[in-house]
């Protein structure tokens, strides 16, 4: 019976088994790559759709401004859920940040460096906190909420304290024009994400903390056996990012003249760094490609303006955006446990 | 794997290479149009007719702002960002706007803010993509960026109810101190009314509704303010603000209040009508109706309709006329590209129950 030759399949079933395992290559190649593929789709989608619009350096140039603070924040944010933790504080932090400055800055007059001083003061005490709430056992999404809403609060006690009209005017020199200052035509802003994106991504693929982070992430118990610290990890992570955070909320506060509670844009981080492959859960993801995801939805909200979509089916498409990433995310997790 | 990754990156940088090349041709065709335009030709003048504008905006009736010519120096592009446009106050300017700009001949781009003034800066950026003459925007903490990004374009930014700000040398919209004292003016004869009937030896307190991080607000209702304290011979005491920077909700403020002066009697101004109906609503919830006296400052639709049902309290409004106000935007801005002088817009009409039927009818159910 036993002829020492392995039993041959029958052909049937060799053709299905390379179908299934072709098919299982093509959603990893599109997993992989989906987002290049995408983004190259949608540029050329708006740019058939518009093209004496959108074919424009100025177009490019809009959308890298409307990319610039957000991006800055996203690639902190990316590496904070690399390491395993989910920020939900990010656009209270922001305001809360720019309203402290702008209270010391432009109401008490006090200099620049003492107000950005102070500012990052109160930013590293929220990081601090959110990170000593982790570690009392609460998972990270429940306690950067609660600190979102304790810094929220504290936004609308500055301006209270200060008896201001729901805002503070942000126009005292230097602030505008270091906001608003331009590199050979360019707002400074652009190439300081990049520069954000070349730390960042040193920081995780060259560094031995950068290893630390993947490893936290993709197993903390892991992690710790190998003696790993993740407490003090987790405080570093969250701390720079709720201090990038802050600093970009001045930056946009700098740009609109104005701070107040709750700074709009940076709330899209999440989608971005979803979208870009990042894994909810932690442990996975890069972070010159949450670069690609946050120039997808800016390319997104500027193409779509572009076409003139109405407001409520562009807040249609934003929705569905963050629908797909979470969709993503959930295939990515089911392919990697198989 | 790592290879053919590679290789498909390259091939999409190469994408994006060739897209910005593409960029650059076009922006070289558009400099060569530019200096054909800059040729200059002799004009002879004719100017639209006040008339046909009047005509033209019928039932509306709008006043031209400015003198315009059939014919300008360049083809203008004007572009706004509104503020909501499902709002109908708001809808209105809208709609304005965009027949203002068809009746004059030139382009009008709009952009949608959806109620999210804080998006305003993003859609400005993709508005500038249209190569605009001029741009406005109504957005109270937000203006001034938004003025300073445009005059970085060097386009001049004309806001709507926003206030003067050093970026914003014109000013445009509801001269809200005016708006203010005649919505006041209305209420004292309200008030009065009620003092020889119901309200005859009530203790009467003035409430201001207001939101203190709008520079229009605080001149609108401020204005009210005044003015109704001093004809009614008021104390500080009985003159009240419920304002919405707080993060409390206008009903909420104005319940408390009453419950506060159970004996009182109370007058409210709101800078807009959602702020008083709103509350004005919730005191009604509340069984409070016959101690309140209500004006409103706009008069769009939802107010009018409101006004006809003859709710006791709510005495009338000062109508704003959206639909004027979108047209003479339009207008100061073709005049201020133009170099021509214009007028400033004017708040006209005060509705109360008794003449609501009429201009409902003449507003609203003669299209």
């Amino acid at each position: 019976m036993a002829s020492g030759v392995p039993p041959q399949q029958p052909a049937s079933q060799l053709g299905a088994s390379n179908r299934k395992l072709a098919s299982a290559q093509v959603v990893q190649f599109l997993l992989d790559n989906g987002l290049f593929i995408a983004f190259v789709l949608e540029v050329a989608l708006f740019a058939f759709a518009a093209p004496n619009l959108f074919l424009k350096s100025r177009t490019v140039e809009a959308i890298l401004r409307l990319s610039g603070p957000a991006g800055i924040v996203l690639a902190s944010y990316t590496i904070t859920l690399i390491s395993g933790q989910i920020d939900l504080s990010t656009a209270q932090v922001g305001g809360m940040a720019s309203l402290m400055f702008a209270a010391v800055f432009q109401l008490l007059e006090w200099p620049l460096g003492i107000a950005l001083a102070l500012t990052v003061v109160l930013t590293i005490a929220v990081g601090l906190l959110s990170s000593w709430l982790i570690q009392q056992g609460i998972p990270s999404f429940v306690s950067t909420l609660a600190v979102g809403v304790v810094s929220g609060g504290i936004g609308f006690l500055i301006i209270n304290l200060t008896n201001q009209p729901g805002m503070i005017r942000l126009v005292r020199p230097p602030l505008r024009d270091i906001a608003n200052f331009e590199v050979i035509g360019v707002p400074f802003v652009i190439p300081l994400m990049f520069l954000a994106y070349i730390v960042g991504w040193v920081l995780l693929n060259h560094t031995k903390f950068g290893a630390h982070i993947y490893a936290l992430g993709g197993n903390p118990s892991a992690a710790a056996l190998n003696g790993i610290n993740a407490v003090r990890i987790a405080r570093i992570v969250l701390v720079t990012n709720a201090v990038i955070t802050g600093l970009a909320g001045i930056l946009i506060a700098g740009r609109q003249l104005a701070a107040q509670p709750g700074v709009e844009g940076l709330g899209q981080s999440l989608t971005a760094a979803l979208f870009a492959g990042v894994a909810l859960s932690g442990g996975s993801g890069k972070i010159e490609r949450t670069l690609i995801g946050l120039l997808f939805l800016s390319t997104l909200t500027i193409g779509l303006g572009i076409l003139n979509v109405s407001a409520p089916l562009r807040q249609l498409i934003n929705g569905l955006a963050f629908v797909f990433a979470i969709l993503l995310d959930s295939i990515r997790q089911q392919l990697a446990s198989r | 794997m790592k290879r053919s990754r590679f290789v498909f990156e390259i091939c999409v940088m190469a994408f994006l290479g060739l897209l910005l090349a593409a960029c650059q041709t076009q922006t070289t065709v558009v400099e060569v149009t530019r200096v054909v335009d800059v040729t200059p030709t002799p004009r002879i003048l004719t100017f639209h007719d006040a008339e046909a504008v009047t005509s033209m905006t019928a039932p509306h009736q709008c006043k031209p702002l400015a003198s315009l010519p059939t014919e300008f120096s360049q083809p203008w592009r004007l572009g706004f960002i509104n503020p909501n446009l499902a709002h109908p106050f708001f809808g209105e300017w809208s709609g304005a706007m965009k027949d203002a700009a068809a009746f004059y001949g030139v382009e009008f781009f709009e952009s949608d803010a959806a109620g999210e003034y804080s998006t305003e800066p993003d859609l400005l950026e993709t508005l500038l993509l249209n190569d605009l003459s001029i741009v406005g925007a109504h957005g109270p903490n937000v203006y001034e960026g938004l003025a300073l990004r445009a005059l970085d374009e060097g386009i001049q930014f004309i806001g709507i109810d926003n206030g003067p700000s050093e970026y914003t040398p014109i000013v445009y919209g509801i001269p809200d101190g005016i708006a203010g004292d005649r919505g006041a003016e209305l209420l004292i004869e309200g008030v009065r009314k009620r003092q020889q009937e119901d309200w005859a030896g009530r203790e009467l307190f003035f409430i201001e509704l207001t939101h203190g991080g709008i520079p229009a607000c605080v001149t609108r209702t401020g204005s009210a303010a005044s003015t109704f304290q001093e004809a009614m011979e008021l104390d500080d005491d009985h003159v009240l603000m419920a304002d919405l920077t707080t993060g409390r909700s206008a009903e909420d403020m104005v319940n408390d209040t009453i419950t506060a002066h159970p004996d009182g009697v109370f007058a409210m101004i709101p800078c807009w009508d959602g702020l008083g109906i709103g509350p004005y609503n919730a005191v009604t919830e509340a069984g409070n109706e016959a101690d309140i006296m209500l004006v409103t400052l706009g008069g769009d639709e939802p107010p009018a309709k409101f006004l006809k049902t003859r709710p006791q309290g709510y005495y009338g409004f000062i109508e704003f006329q959206p639909y004027c106000e979108g047209w003479g935007w339009v207008e100061v801005a073709l005049a201020t590209l133009e170099g021509l002088p214009f007028e400033t817009y004017q708040v006209r009409k005060a509705i109360t129950q008794e003449t609501i039927d009429q201009r409902y009818a003449e507003l609203y159910e003669s299209q």
